[in-house]
């Protein structure tokens, strides 16, 4: 058994196979590298990179994910060969050791770690971060004086003739159209009966996305079913649009918003001064820092967020990564992280330097012995 | 043989006689460097050279702008403007009217006066938007910046030329004067003797002038007219009073309504030093030590020597010849297998090696900063990781293949940062996020050694590939080829993996993102992974030691590819700068290294 099983793990475990799926990954790396300039970071990383497979035109291949899979199952299986430690393997052994371990923790990463933005005003406080990338459509019911009530519909709900409805609100919304970046484009004539809100005098025009892909403006077309004569009919809704669209229905007041996706922190974050130090007689900042307070339980404590120094609170961290200034208004802008698997890379990347060095180390020591050198 | 050696050393770290004015501290691009550097930069900027050619004579950088400074008139007639070639084609300048001539070089006469004449070309680029420019729009909106800069440098000094002439005895007096002649920084300087004759002036009705007043009317008349240069804000020379970091320039001073003592005294030595210039007169070092010595307690005036050194000295285009030496002097060596050869060349090597690490420190000095922050600095220190490598393996086998391997690597890098320092090193400041971190320092630095490393493995296969053409028979010079090659694609390996992963530390710990494949750290990992794929297929009996070879010596185009290529694309944090010429060149680069080892790898087999 334990034979069938060594010859198993020495068949999948071929170095060959390590050095056929590397190959792969040069040419996918390669030429997923050159795609970025056409196609911006985000979509190629998703397309390459994230996804299972890549498609060249109706082609299935492994994709980068699929490949380092296939590459952690390669590596995992050197443990199964005989006489790993020896001492002249020794070297080899701890680093895989240390690659399968970074592999592992760029898995972690990969499936549990969130990240986004956090955007404070001076002398104002938050509570949540958006993702820079992914949006999300909420229904919120305003009507209760002490608190709103959300639905949230995930941006994978967004599609053509789905059908969104909750039993938390009378009435269903029916998904016409959803553009990932769009604009609003006033319209020469009045539209028809049947569409309401800002859709009577715009309409949106799709857009294709755009390199930098958190800048896109998304926009969604909805059809409000099964509420009452005045309420049925066609809506729109863009990000970052300057009128709320609101639904009023048995005297409750319904507010619709597509924004991305919030994270929601267990404590709040207040912004007291936002400095910024240019380098002297020039537009280039040689550095930026936010004087924060952390509140939690009611406690508040001051903290200096700088750039490179960033703030740890539970598995969230907070970098200062950028700002935004209008007029006299100062709004900080703390790229936000909570990641699981933060210190594999810190750790693996120690064990495979040892294991390279006392390679080398035995190489040399063998070569010296053999009088080759 | 050793005198020699000496006396060149001795040479090379001699500090070159520096004017006086060399190191005056000037605040530009937000760092204060010394007047010298100030003027290469913006020579190196209009005129394409960092030194100026006047009827085939040599003029230093520094002379020029002071020539330029206090002589603004003359040299507005003189050929400083480059326009570069757009593929070969004067597009620019035939777009501007210009009489085109064969060094491209013009006036600053004759390009206002092409934009004069073409004035909707200019008025129509400025509403464009910069995004939709063609090339050639770009490049003459940019030969236009330059025009406004120079004119802008060209009268920085105006304030300081005694142009209104006083021949009133009781203004003369009253003013305190000697001479005739004042400038409008005097007026500045002595507003309280100048005040109360304006106000007898103003009170006196014109019906009652006398000579006195109809003079004063001209010295007003007069620094009006003067005040019409008081755009030129460009040399940032005083500097500033209190918290505030951005340093003054002459007209700034004039602009200001407090201005202090200390100012003063500055501003004071400055006009007399350009006066004494104007009369040719020997005070003229006098005014500027004095000038300097007021500055002593505030400026480091040893870094700015040091700078001033750096740049006059020339120490990579030294270690260039060096290397050179020690290339001729070791092939020589082998080829004839005359021993005595390889001490020298040897010598020569470790020479041009303390010249180079030398420049490096003091760079490091200079800027305050660790070795490797820009590509031109990145080129430099691979360079010196091959050298350094190549001394150490020579050293151990005394083989004389480490000693040439590493002297070629030497000369081409020191080639190629020579090139990309003739196009722009000008010894800028970094962004916030580049500035000044542990983890990034320690990243950059152990990336771009992993750089230097597979590059000596990659020739160090070249070498394999070449000895196994001329020489095959020699079997155990061909496995000492290919221990080295091995034991370098291991350290290689080691490096770029840690600075790889140091990269994505770096990463995370300034931006919570460990890899975002962006595409420098898929530069990197395209290394790591082609070192990998060789070794394993070592392991795995897929190639032999020729195979082993031809793929390490095809990590050379891997690394040009993840160091420069990634420019090409201009996408993520990493781009740090980019000229059209270095597509080509990389192209270039990339087909000859493809025929060379492919062509030898075939014809071994073959034969």
């Amino acid at each position: 058994m334990s034979d069938l099983r060594n010859k198993i793990a020495h068949k999948i475990g071929n170095p060959k196979i390590f050095v056929y799926v590397v190959i792969w990954l040069i040419f996918l790396v390669l030429i997923g590298t050159i795609a970025q300039k056409d196609y911006g970071l985000y979509l190629v990383q998703q397309d390459y990179f994230y996804s299972w497979f890549k498609w060249f035109g109706f082609i299935p291949t492994p994709s980068v994910k699929f490949s380092v899979l296939v590459l952690f199952i390669n590596l995992s299986c050197y443990f199964f060969r005989k006489g790993i430690w020896r001492i002249n393997k020794i070297g080899i052994t701890v680093t895989h050791m240390g690659l399968i371990l970074l592999l592992f923790g760029s898995g972690l990463t990969y499936i549990f770690s969130v990240e986004g933005n956090m955007l404070i005003n001076e002398n104002e406080r938050s509570n949540y971060f958006e993702n820079y990338y992914v949006k999300e459509f909420a229904v919120i019911n305003t009507s209760n004086v002490e608190y709103d009530d959300y639905v949230i519909f995930d941006e994978l709900f967004l599609e053509r003739n789905n059908i969104l409805s909750h039993h938390s609100f009378p009435f269903s919304i029916k998904v016409l159209d959803y553009y990932i970046n769009c604009q609003p484009v006033r319209r020469l004539y009045e539209g028809e009966e049947n569409f309401k809100g800002m859709a009577k005098n715009f309409y949106l025009q799709e857009l294709d996305p755009l390199k930098e892909f958190e800048q896109n403006r998304p926009g969604l077309i909805y059809e409000i079913l099964e509420s009452n004569e005045s309420n049925n009919g066609i809506y729109m809704i863009f990000m970052g649009q300057p009128v709320e669209q609101n639904l009023n229905v048995n005297d409750d007041n319904y507010q619709f918003k597509l924004r991305p996706v919030r994270t929601y922190l267990p404590f709040e974050i207040e912004l007291v001064d936002f400095e910024k130090v240019m380098h002297p007689g020039t537009d280039v900042a040689k550095s930026y820092s936010s004087e924060v307070n952390l509140i939690e339980d009611g406690i508040s404590r001051r903290i200096l967020i700088e750039m490179n120094q960033p703030m740890r609170h539970y598995d969230y961290t907070f970098y200062q990564a950028s700002f935004i200034e209008e007029g006299d208004k100062q709004t900080t802008v703390l790229a936000t992280v909570k990641n699981y698997g933060r210190l594999f890379p810190y750790i693996s990347s120690i064990i495979m330097a040892i294991g390279i060095l006392f390679h080398i180390i035995i190489m040399l020591m063998q070569r010296t012995k053999k009088k080759v050198i | 043989m050793f005198k020699k050696y000496i006396l060149l050393f001795v040479l090379v770290f001699t500090c070159i006689g520096a004017n006086t004015y060399s190191d005056i501290p000037i605040q530009e691009s937000g760092r204060i460097k010394p007047l010298d550097t100030y003027a290469r930069n913006q020579l190196l900027l209009l005129y394409g050279k960092t030194s100026y050619v006047d009827d085939d004579k040599k003029i230093e950088a520094v002379d020029w702008l002071i020539d330029l400074l206090i002589n603004p008139f003359d040299e507005l007639d003189k050929k400083i403007f480059y326009i570069s070639n757009w593929e070969n084609s004067p597009e620019v300048e035939v777009s501007l009217g210009l009489d085109v001539n064969e060094s491209h070089r013009y006036s600053f006469y004759e390009i206002i006066e092409g934009f004069k004449n073409n004035q909707n070309l200019l008025d129509g680029l400025k509403l464009k938007s910069e995004d939709s420019f063609t090339n050639v729009e770009r490049q003459i909106i940019n030969v236009y910046n330059k025009l406004i800069l120079f004119d802008e440098i060209a009268h920085s000094f105006t304030c300081f030329f005694p142009l209104i002439e006083i021949s009133d005895e009781s203004i003369r007096k009253s003013l305190g004067l000697v001479g005739d002649k004042v400038s409008y920084s005097f007026f500045v300087r002595n507003v309280e003797l100048f005040s109360p004759l304006m106000q007898d002036l103003i009170e006196t009705k014109p019906e009652n002038w006398t000579e006195k007043h109809y003079e004063l009317q001209y010295i007003v008349t007069s620094l009006h007219e003067i005040e019409r240069y008081k755009y030129a804000k460009a040399i940032k020379i005083i500097p500033p009073i209190g918290d505030n970091d951005n340093w003054l320039s002459p007209w700034d001073i004039m602009d200001h309504k407090i201005i202090t003592e200390d100012q003063i005294k500055l501003i004071t030595d400055l006009e007399y030093a350009v006066q004494a210039s104007l009369e040719n007169s020997d005070k003229i070092e006098e005014y500027i030590v004095d000038y300097k010595n007021k500055l002593k307690s505030d400026i480091d005036f040893s870094i700015l020597n040091k700078e001033v050194s750096y740049n006059k000295s020339n120490y990579f285009f030294i270690s260039l010849l060096f290397y050179f030496l020690s290339f001729l002097l070791g092939s020589v060596g082998l080829l004839s297998t005359q021993k005595y050869f390889r001490l020298p060349s040897v010598l020569s090597l470790i020479i041009g090696f303390l010249i180079h690490s030398y420049g490096i420190i003091i760079r490091m000095i200079v800027m305050q900063r660790p070795p490797v922050s820009t590509l031109y600095e990145s080129i430099i220190f691979v360079g010196f990781v091959v050298i350094f490598l190549g001394i150490i393996f020579e050293l151990v086998r005394k083989d004389s293949i480490s000693l040439l391997t590493s002297a070629i690597g030497g000369i081409i890098l020191h080639y190629v940062g020579i090139k990309y320092a003739a196009d722009g090193d000008t010894l800028e400041i970094l962004v916030a996020v580049l500035n000044s971190n542990f983890w990034l320092s320690i990243h950059v630095t152990t990336i771009t050694f992993g750089y230097g490393v597979s590059i000596i493995a990659g020739l160090m296969a070249h070498m394999y590939l070449f000895q196994s053409i001329i020489n095959p028979k020699n079997k155990i010079v061909l496995k000492k080829i290919f221990d080295n090659t091995y034991i370098l694609t291991l350290v290689a390996l080691f490096f770029t993996l840690f600075g790889t992963i140091l990269g994505g530390i770096w990463a995370d710990q300034s931006w919570g993102r460990f890899w975002g494949w962006d595409p420098k750290e898929n530069g990197a990992l395209l290394i790591v992974m082609w070192h990998l794929m060789m070794l394993h297929m070592r392991i795995s009996g897929m190639v032999k030691e020729l195979g082993f070879s031809l793929g390490i010596s095809l990590i050379n185009i891997i690394v040009a590819l993840a160091w420069f290529g990634v420019n090409l694309l201009s996408v993520g944090l990493h781009s740090y700068g980019f000229t059209d010429s270095i597509a080509f060149n990389l192209f270039t680069f990339i087909a000859i290294e493809i025929i060379l080892c492919l062509g030898s790898y075939i014809y071994i087999k073959k034969r």
